[in-house]
């Protein structure tokens, strides 16, 4: 579903990923831990489209309609819409922008897109209540503005209720785990069990090999210095979690 | 040029229809007129609001006796032409001066609105006459086509504990120019003076407000907000005078302005005079651009960049509206700034006027 072949990136004039490989396959669900500042949310970001970082060379490869495309020239939008999603590490802030319009207009693009039927207002709510229910929101969040003074854990939930709201083919949680107290966790870890499925992908960038006793991953790497340098199962978050990142570094 | 005889004219469905005339504004509130004459909607009167109206170009005086509920009342001025075309690149002159006396609490919109893109100059006035105690909620917003001209003055004198409250609204235009005169007379007078002003193209909104402070005590607060789009030029100067006796009194002042486009054009120029010492009087000017992080995240959900601009834009002009007081005002208002094409508020530059974090 995803072909990262020797991607270089820098930011601010700085090689942030070097030569950056991975391949996921749909269905799977792949882990990524890390040092601070080796990469991963620059990855991410990446991945989803941000304008600001500048790819040098190597190539993002997704499957689209069984087909290979390249998503370095597309849109953040044309990504999402072709199934992309980032729950990002540090979700912005967009007052003056109510949660439920926004979940609406986003979807509904997406729909428009896919060529599916949009949803009206009321049929909407009652899609996205159902949804709140499974990331255990009030639906007062609804009516704010989106992660407008939401706590950091609320801001968390929120970016799941996106992801359950939009269904993405390939999603993408970078550090979601962060900051949760032991029930967030479980809702979190719900909501990414839900969207498994055998033609869905999903990648957790995570610090902690706790959430990977909730998601059970496929795979796991390890992303040092701007590149993937050890690749293995299960059994590699639980050594990381003992022997720290010395190895690699 | 030939302007459509008085006679012939009936407001068309669009404007009642973005009025909401009804249920929720009855029409016994609203009063029409066209080309600066009247034309229509309420009999001119109900018990404690009265509308009389001179020939074209003579005042509009309008009475408010009322304590509670508030008087109401919505004037609707349309501009146009006779077929709707433009036949014309002469422009013709339209007078309009209201006069707005006001014994108790009123809530009054005044909308200015071509419905045809002609040449005209809009020379408008209007006047409060505020009681003492008394208050009034003013909503005013001209929304006309490239062609119009409009040289706009708003002046109210407030005696002891009236207090003004308004919220203008300006969209089209090659020029408006408007002129706020507030003098805060009484003892516990206050005002409160918001603005939203929507450039486009070529497009120049000029605005000049003038805040006296003459007795202690006194209030007003100004919010001056700007989107300005491609090289369209927004500029606002604030007088604000605390006379040596307003002891106590209270000033804000804050112009905030969102450039979309890199031509666009914001100037701020505040001018406190302050002649008394225990007063406070702040003022503050911000010139901004949408926050590219805001703008990826939108997009990263599937927004594309138009619409993630406007949704910006939008989220930016929204606190104009929130201290709203008067129900009746503010749902017009807003109701006119919900209609407003969205290319005012995000055109399709790329990544034109976006500040990278
Ligand atoms: N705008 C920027 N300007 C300069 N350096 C940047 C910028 N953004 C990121 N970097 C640098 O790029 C490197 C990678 O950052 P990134 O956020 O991808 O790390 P990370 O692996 O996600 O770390 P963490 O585990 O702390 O979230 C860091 O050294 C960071 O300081
Ligand atoms: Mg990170």
């Amino acid at each position: 579903m995803l072909k990262i072949s020797r991607l270089n990136a820098q930011v601010d004039g700085k090689d942030v990923l070097r030569d950056l490989s991975l391949e996921v396959k749909a269905g799977e669900v792949h882990a990524i831990m890390g040092p601070n500042g080796s990469g991963k949310s620059t990855l991410s970001k990446i991945i989803a489209g941000y304008p600001g970082y500048s790819v040098l060379s190597g190539d993002i490869q997704y499957e689209i309609n069984g087909r290979y495309q390249s998503l370095l020239d597309m849109e953040p939008d044309v990504r999402a819409k072709e199934g992309v999603f980032l729950a990002f590490q540090y979700p912005v802030e967009v007052p003056g922008v109510s949660n439920l319009a926004f979940l609406r207009m986003a979807f509904n693009s997406i729909c428009r897109y896919q060529g599916a039927p949009e949803m009206n207002e009321d049929k909407f709510r009652k899609f996205v209540e159902d949804k709140l229910k499974i990331v255990e929101m009030s639906p007062d969040f609804l009516e704010r503005g989106v992660n407008a003074g939401f706590s950091g854990g609320e801001k968390k939930r929120n970016e799941i209720l996106q992801m359950a709201v939009l269904q993405p083919r390939l999603a993408i949680l970078d550090e979601t785990d962060s900051g949760l107290d032991i029930d967030a966790l479980r809702v979190v870890a719900n909501g990414v069990n839900r969207l498994r499925s055998p033609d869905r992908a999903i990648v957790l960038i995570t610090h902690y090999q706790r959430l990977l006793n909730f998601i059970v991953p496929d795979h796991v790497h390890v992303l040092a210095h701007g590149r993937i340098v050890q690749s293995g199962g299960r059994e590699l978050a639980m050594e990381l979690e003992k022997n720290g990142y010395n190895a690699y570094l | 040029m030939a302007t459509m005889p008085i006679s012939e004219f009936s407001v068309p469905d669009e404007v009642t229809e973005l009025l909401n005339i009804s249920p929720r504004v009855s029409a016994g509130d609203v009063v029409y007129f066209y080309n600066g004459a009247r034309v229509g909607g309420a009999s001119s009167s109900t018990a404690n609001v009265r509308v009389t109206s001179g020939e074209r170009g003579a005042a509009t005086k309008v009475e408010v006796t009322s304590e509670s509920p508030e008087g109401r009342l919505l004037i609707v001025q349309l501009y146009g032409n006779l077929l709707g075309t433009r036949q014309s690149k002469e422009s013709f002159l339209v007078p309009c001066r209201h006069e707005y006396r006001v014994r108790g609490k009123a809530e009054v919109v005044e909308i200015h609105m071509a419905i045809n893109d002609i040449a005209f100059n809009i020379e408008n006035e209007s006047y409060f006459d505020i009681a003492v105690g008394g208050s009034v909620t003013y909503g005013q917003a001209f929304w006309v086509g490239d062609e119009a001209k409009v040289n706009n003055k708003i002046q109210s004198r407030l005696p002891e504990r009236a207090t003004f409250n308004g919220l203008t609204l300006n969209v089209g235009a090659s020029l408006i120019h408007n002129e706020v005169d507030v003098d805060l007379a009484g003892q516990n007078s206050e005002c409160q003076l918001r603005s939203l002003l929507l450039a486009t193209r070529q497009q120049r909104i000029e605005t000049v407000s003038n805040v006296r402070h003459l007795s202690g005590e006194s209030k007003s607060e100004q919010l001056i907000k700007s989107v300005v789009n491609d090289r369209a030029r927004v500029a606002f100067t604030g007088h604000v005078q605390i006379a040596s006796g307003a002891q106590k009194s209270n000033a804000r002042q804050l112009s905030q302005s969102l450039l979309l486009s890199r031509e666009g054009e914001a100037v701020t120029k505040p001018q406190l005079d302050v002649g008394a010492d225990d007063v406070a009087a702040t003022h503050g000017a911000t010139v901004g651009q949408l926050d590219e992080a805001q703008l990826f995240y939108l997009m990263s959900r599937g927004l594309n960049r138009a619409d993630a601009r406007h949704a910006l834009a939008i989220a930016y002009q929204r606190d104009v509206f929130e201290q709203m007081t008067g129900g009746f005002v503010k749902n017009i208002m807003e109701r006119i700034h919900a209609r407003l094409p969205a290319e005012l508020s995000a055109d399709s530059s790329r990544s034109e006027g976006v500040v990278r974090p």
